[in-house]
């Protein structure tokens, strides 16, 4: 019996390693069957057969701005040349220090005019000014100047002024794919029996990409190795985690650098926590919970293909401090809903995806301290089993290199961006150095967020250094 | 007590390993496919056009021999939807110069036949494909066959062959369309309306009369958007009638078809005000 709890700790790093490599095998396995039907549906249901199409929904397109003076113009024209019949695009410029509200005047020749707010049921720092252009070339772009009030502000501010159909909430810095909104939309259209509420598309990382009139013309493996790790992380995520979870209806996340939503749910669910720091994962909550308690039925979709690009933090100072806004926001959100931990109430998102999110999102860098602590004091006592340990280290570490080549292979037998034999080695190299080099300073960053939250140490939002595309 | 020995992490690795090695084994493979695919369908795309240049006139009188490069395709399914595609292009490039060219290719080459042959197959992916290549290269006499398909328990292949029914039928279809109890979805009424802008611009009114009679509220939605894209003002009264309607969307489709058939915008703003207070707040519909 003494044994037994001298060693429940050891069971415990063994059950909880054991159900989270399970559960990646599963989201992969699970990951391939939604990429195999998505491919099937995309041939039949493809979206160049409603191109030009006149009955298609009306979109907001909203991108927040701050401080994005280097970029915002290549971005501004990069949003306005989507192939859509019907979008508008809302720039709102969330009090920026720099020039890119008097760039956006410049050079789209825009005029002042009166605020219309099209509803009063989500709220938003005030607003200084409304800008349209008096070039009809750009007769459907607004720019709104307000106060700085944060990212979510800032889009909730953009809703208020929309009246379209749908809105698909952006970044000012992100170059989206011409022919996105049309893939977008597409759940929308062809869904019968539930209401889609979200949409979501893969994010790919921009650095070090070729970029002509706003449009991504050849995509390059990033120069910096943090971004280059950043890219297969990304596959990961978008390619098996939400692929997977879409596949069994359990999204719970549509990223906020592009997401398209009904615009009558966000009206209802009042759009965005303007307090909250994970904004997009909290509102994707809110939404679900929302139907759960209207009893309609709903699905939150994800589509895999590459619509948005980004740039991806390449020094290690901001990558720092956008782990440790995300582990913020995670953790926070997470608080703020903890009733949903395991209540039946709210169907699947209260019985597997939100545990699933607290147990191994949320608990997995903790876990993973807690066992690197063990192992130092198990050196120190001198009773560390040096063979098993790094047996144990090494096939760890082979697991994670087969989920990565997992996610590599899917991307490459999909997708064209990265078609070349040099390409594909160089990345499989910075995912297999990852483990080594960008894993630790990612740790560090949410043990970081989460004891800053703890504490309640006040953290702002945090900035991005850009470079410029 | 271990948890896990030593022989058996030992195992986990080499399992491990043989994992990933096979894995760069699967990524070298799809690498060079994907080269030669591109490749293949360039060569495809030539050699499709270069036969049916030569066979424009009279396809039947060239000899089989001349179709051997094709069978390749015609025996492995991906490449059969690739060959399929091509077709479908050069059919879309065709349109209006001589519709049947494509046809009488596919008739040539021995494509009609394993189409049809797909018409039945238990996979449904292989169906919606074979109903997709038979109504884009205008394969008419499969009509039979797909028509059986319109109430298919199967979304994609119900869609289809109700699509394929309206690029066959014209606007008769409609009618038929009416008898079905299935919703249909928005994407399928933008692929009906677009059908029938392509291949049927002259309203037949006999026949759309019908359909608005028959009164199943699974078309309504795609008889208001017919009644606006095609300007039938005579409609006015139907389109007035659903105005009024609780389903979502149907009164703001209504709305939007009412001002493309002209109906004045003043009259079309005077009716959202009468059923809505509230929409005095919305700006007047400019005509």
């Amino acid at each position: 019996m003494n044994e037994f709890l001298r060693n429940l700790p050891y069971y415990f790093f063994f059950a909880y390693s054991f159900s989270l490599m399970a559960s990646y095998f599963i989201l992969a396995f699970l990951a391939l069957l939604a990429i195999k039907e998505y491919t099937k549906t995309s041939t039949i249901i493809n979206e160049t057969f409603v191109k030009g199409a006149q009955d298609l929904p009306s979109i907001t397109l909203v991108a927040p701005a701050y401080n994005e003076g280097l970029t915002i113009i290549t971005n501004v024209y990069s949003l306005l040349s989507l192939q859509y019949p019907n979008y508008k695009l809302i720039i709102v410029n969330d009090g920026s220090k720099d020039d890119s509200l008097q760039q956006l005047i410049n050079e789209f020749k825009l005029c002042s005019v009166p605020s219309t707010l099209k509803t009063q049921l989500i709220k938003a720092a005030p607003i200084r000014n409304v800008y349209i252009s008096i070039n009809t070339k750009f007769n459907n772009l607004t720019v709104i100047d307000k106060e700085n009030g944060g990212r979510a502000d800032a889009i909730n501010c953009g809703i208020a002024n929309a009246d379209t159909d749908l809105i698909l909430c952006t970044d000012a810095d992100c170059i989206i794919e011409q022919g996105a909104l049309l893939k977008m939309v597409r759940p929308y259209l062809e869904e019968l029996d539930h209401e889609i509420i979200a949409c979501g598309g893969a994010i790919g990382i921009a650095n070090d990409a070729v970029i002509r009139n706003g449009t991504l013309t050849e995509v390059k493996l990033p120069k910096k190795h943090i971004a280059r790790v950043q890219v297969v992380e990304y596959m990961r995520s978008f390619l098996i985690g939400r692929m997977a979870w879409g596949h069994i209806n359990s999204l719970m996340l549509v990223s906020g650098a592009f997401g398209l939503y009904p615009r009558k749910r966000l009206l209802e669910v009042g759009g965005f926590d303007k307090d909250s720091i994970g904004e997009d994962l909290e509102l994707c909550i809110r939404l679900r919970k929302h139907m759960e308690e209207l009893k309609k039925p709903y699905k939150v979709v994800y589509i895999p293909d590459t619509l948005c690009w980004t740039e991806a933090p390449w020094s290690c100072e901001v990558f720092v401090s956008q782990r440790d806004r995300w582990s913020r926001g995670l953790m926070e959100t997470l608080l703020k809903h903890k009733h949903l931990f395991f209540n039946r109430s709210y169907g699947r998102m209260g019985k597997i995806i939100f545990p699933y999110w607290v147990l191994f999102e949320f608990g997995a860098p903790l876990v993973e301290v807690i066992g690197l602590l063990n192992i130092v004091y198990l050196i120190s006592a001198g009773e560390l089993h040096w063979q098993s340990a790094l047996l144990l280290l090494t096939c760890v570490y082979l697991i994670g290199c087969f989920y990565s080549t997992v996610a590599v292979l899917f991307h490459v037998k999909k997708y064209d961006h990265y078609a070349k034999a040099s390409t594909v080695i160089r990345l499989l190299l910075a995912t297999y150095s990852e483990p080594f080099t960008v894993h630790p300073i990612m740790l560090y960053a949410q043990i970081k967020g989460m004891i800053k939250k703890w504490t309640g140490v006040k953290s702002s939002w945090g900035t991005m250094t850009r470079t410029g595309f | 007590m271990r948890i896990i020995t030593t022989e058996g992490l030992l195992f986990c690795i080499g399992f491990l390993c043989f994992c990933i090695t096979t894995l760069w084994g699967v990524l070298a493979v799809i690498l060079l496919n994907k080269r030669q695919q591109t490749e293949r369908q360039k060569t495809l795309e030539k050699n499709i056009v270069r036969a049916l240049a030569k066979t424009f006139d009279q396809p039947k009188n060239e000899s089989a021999a001349n179709f051997v490069w094709v069978k390749p395709y015609l025996t492995n399914n991906a490449k059969l939807w690739l060959l399929g595609k091509v077709l479908i292009k050069v059919n879309n490039l065709l349109h209006g110069t001589k519709p049947e060219a494509v046809s009488s290719f596919s008739d040539a080459i021995g494509l009609t036949a394993i189409i049809k042959t797909k018409l039945g197959s238990t996979d449904w992916f292989e169906k919606v494909m074979a109903i997709r290549l038979s109504h884009e290269l205008g394969l008419k006499q499969h009509l039979p066959e797909i028509a059986l398909l319109c109430a298919h328990e199967n979304t994609f292949i119900r869609r289809e062959s109700q699509i394929a029914l309206v690029v066959f039928l014209g606007w008769q279809s409609l009618v038929l369309l009416s008898e079905y109890n299935f919703p249909i979805s928005q994407w399928q009424q933008i692929c009906i309306i677009k059908k029938l802008r392509k291949y049927y611009p002259t309203v037949d009114r006999a026949s759309i009369g019908t359909a608005i009679e028959a009164n199943n509220h699974n078309i309504t939605r795609l008889l208001i958007l017919i009644i606006g894209h095609f300007s039938m003002h005579q409609y006015n009264t139907y389109l007035r009638k659903h105005t009024n309607s609780e389903e979502e969307g149907i009164s703001d489709n209504a709305y939007q078809s009412l001002h493309k058939v002209g109906y004045n915008s003043f009259d079309t703003w005077v009716e959202l005000c009468k059923r809505n207070k509230s929409t005095l707040s919305k700006p007047l519909p400019i005509s």
